[in-house]
């Protein structure tokens, strides 16, 4: 290059070839050029690698991104473990407890690993964007964390459903349930969030709450930690759901339920109230506990079932009578299953892959 | 328009900032139906350019887009008050901050050992002379003191102004010239010999070629 590199306008030259030297500076740069071959040489070269520093892109659409944002959920899912996996199970003289730590690690084993189990069904559930409805869904011994994108959260607990369709961010925040949910919400009059759960409507008004919705045959649970819930029954008859609307002729049975309380609906649609409840036993599932306060032996099966992703059954006269009164932090079922053996005076047996639960 | 008044760094400064400004309660405060029109621009306008600018810090195109349409997201669910006339200066430091966050959680798995997924890559196929030009270009811009590659980057893979750039970096425009400056030198000598051929043609068409701009 004939001229000396520190004589070279290179910051005018920069801007000229992005575009950006004042109209009033172009002129006397391009006379600068004009002066000598090697210079318009130069400025031709520069130009060269302005076009070939272009940034490689793969084809990105800002209006699909906008559908994806605004169906997205903050933060991921997130499958939240039940309990410690299984190691060394504690070797016992009593040969039953040895049958029982190989069935509940056969169990456990079976249910199979639980983030890619619950990753591929809320994915698969997921429909076109024209019929948008996100489900989550938790199998025995699974949880499940996730936000909403109001940017609540959810707790789902073991053998459980969430939907909502696109209609939410846009916001109808209305979603629907099938088995345990805790709620975080943030409070927004002018969306209200609305569980629909089998009988029941639960309407936050600035809350924490769980719902229990097990099927039709018994009554829908809604426990609140804080803020208010409006609580409706839906009378279901002949199949067709109805709202209890006016046009009906048939009143609303509606309540509010405030922290401690925990409001049921039962399937007629009515709704009752107990207050100053034992919140733990409602809540502490969301972090791992599971509280049994005077539970009967039948709840307390189903419950015990859906956690560990076993089947216990019970067999034998007076055993739906018994109640549990304890509680289970993140401990294995081979620990579970003693304790409940030792306070209620049953014995539990392996049967095939069952778990019989006799009178002692 | 009330905000806080830029910050000039000296040109000693090793470490590029950008300045956040966020203008509180504003115009489009309690309209969902304007804010959702004003959202929709600004994602439209800027998603091409800020998807680029996550690139050069995450170098992968699916991470890129995730981080931006993460930190959109953010600001839709809580219908967060964006300046709109100015979003930008807003935007490039929570999506930066989105970048450094995913590049902790990228640090911490493949310090456990777990392999990132391929993604996918900008072109199908390529010449031999075209992947090592290709390849003496990504290098040759990898090489650029830090400041400099920013500039550079912002201005020809982000479609912004100098103006632009010194506003969002906190530099006076003169910094912003004298760095691109340098990076047009730096860059010549590290490509000449790549575009020797190029200029070789050139020359004995006799007649400059009309780059687009």
């Amino acid at each position: 290059m004939p001229s000396p590199d520190d004589q070279i306008p290179w910051d005018r030259l920069a801007a000229y070839v992005a575009g950006a030297l004042a109209p009033e500076d172009e002129a006397q740069l391009l006379a600068w050029v004009a002066a000598d071959p090697a210079r318009e040489e130069l400025l031709s070269s520069l130009r060269d690698m302005w076009a070939a520093t272009e940034l490689r892109r793969p084809p990105l659409d800002p209006d699909q991104a906008l559908q994806a944002i605004k169906h997205r959920g903050v933060g991921p899912a997130k499958v939240v473990p039940l309990h410690p996996r299984f190691d060394a199970l504690t070797p016992s003289r009593r040969p039953i407890r040895r049958a029982l730590a190989a069935a509940a690690v056969a169990a456990i084993a079976v249910g199979g690993w639980w983030g890619v189990h619950v990753a591929t069904s809320a994915r698969s559930a997921q429909t076109s964007d024209r019929v948008a409805v996100r489900e989550f869904k938790t199998a025995r011994g699974q949880r499940l964390a996730l936000s909403l994108p109001d940017g609540s959260s959810v707790m789902l607990g073991p053998e459980s459903v969430l939907r909502y369709s696109a209609a939410y961010a846009a916001g109808s925040r209305s979603v629907t349930l099938e088995g345990d949910g805790y709620f975080e919400v943030n409070h927004d009059a002018a969306h209200p969030f609305e569980v629909r759960a089998a009988h029941a409507v639960a309407r936050d008004l600035g809350t924490r709450f769980v719902v229990r919705a097990r099927g039709d045959a018994v009554p829908v649970d809604v426990a609140v930690a804080d803020g208010r819930v409006a609580l409706s029954g839906h009378a279901q008859r002949d199949g067709v759901q109805r709202d209890g609307v006016q046009r009906d002729g048939m009143q609303r049975d509606s309540v509010v339920l405030n922290r401690g309380d925990l409001g049921q609906v039962s399937r007629a649609g009515r709704t009752s109230v107990r207050h100053d409840v034992k919140l733990d036993s409602y809540f502490g599932w969301t972090e791992g506990r599971l509280v049994f306060d005077g539970t009967p032996l039948p709840s307390v099966a189903a419950e015990l079932s859906r956690w560990y992703d076993v089947d216990i059954r019970l067999d034998g006269p007076g055993l739906a009578e018994r109640r549990l009164t304890a509680s289970f932090h993140n401990e294995a079922i081979t620990k579970v299953l003693p304790m409940l053996e030792a306070s209620l005076g049953v014995r539990v047996t392996q049967v095939g892959r069952q778990l019989i639960v006799t009178a002692k | 328009m009330s905000s806080a008044p830029v910050p000039h760094s000296s040109d000693s400064d090793p470490e590029p900032e950008l300045v956040a400004n966020i203008r509180t309660g504003d115009a489009v405060a309690s309209d969902p139906v304007a804010f959702e029109s004003h959202y929709d621009a600004v994602v439209r306008a800027h998603y091409v350019r800020l998807t680029s600018f996550a690139y050069r810090m995450l170098k992968s195109w699916d991470a890129a887009e995730d981080a931006v349409q993460q930190v959109f997201c953010k600001i839709w669910k809580r219908k967060a008050q964006l300046n709109f006339d100015e979003p930008l200066p807003y935007l490039y430091q929570a999506v930066r901050n989105e970048c450094l966050m995913a590049l902790r959680q990228q640090g911490r798995r493949e310090a456990a050992g777990l392999r990132i997924a391929e993604e996918r890559t900008a072109s199908a196929s390529e010449s031999v002379e075209d992947a090592e030009l290709q390849a003496a270009i990504d290098r040759a811009i990898a090489a650029l003191p830090e400041r400099c590659r920013l500039i550079y980057t912002m201005s020809r893979e982000q479609d912004l102004t100098y103006g632009e750039i010194a506003r969002l970096l906190g530099l006076s425009i003169k910094t912003v010239e004298t760095q691109m400056g340098r990076a047009f030198k730096t860059l010549r000598r590290a490509l000449g010999p790549y575009l020797c051929s190029a200029v070789a043609l050139l020359a004995s068409s006799g007649s400059w070629p009309s780059l687009p701009r």
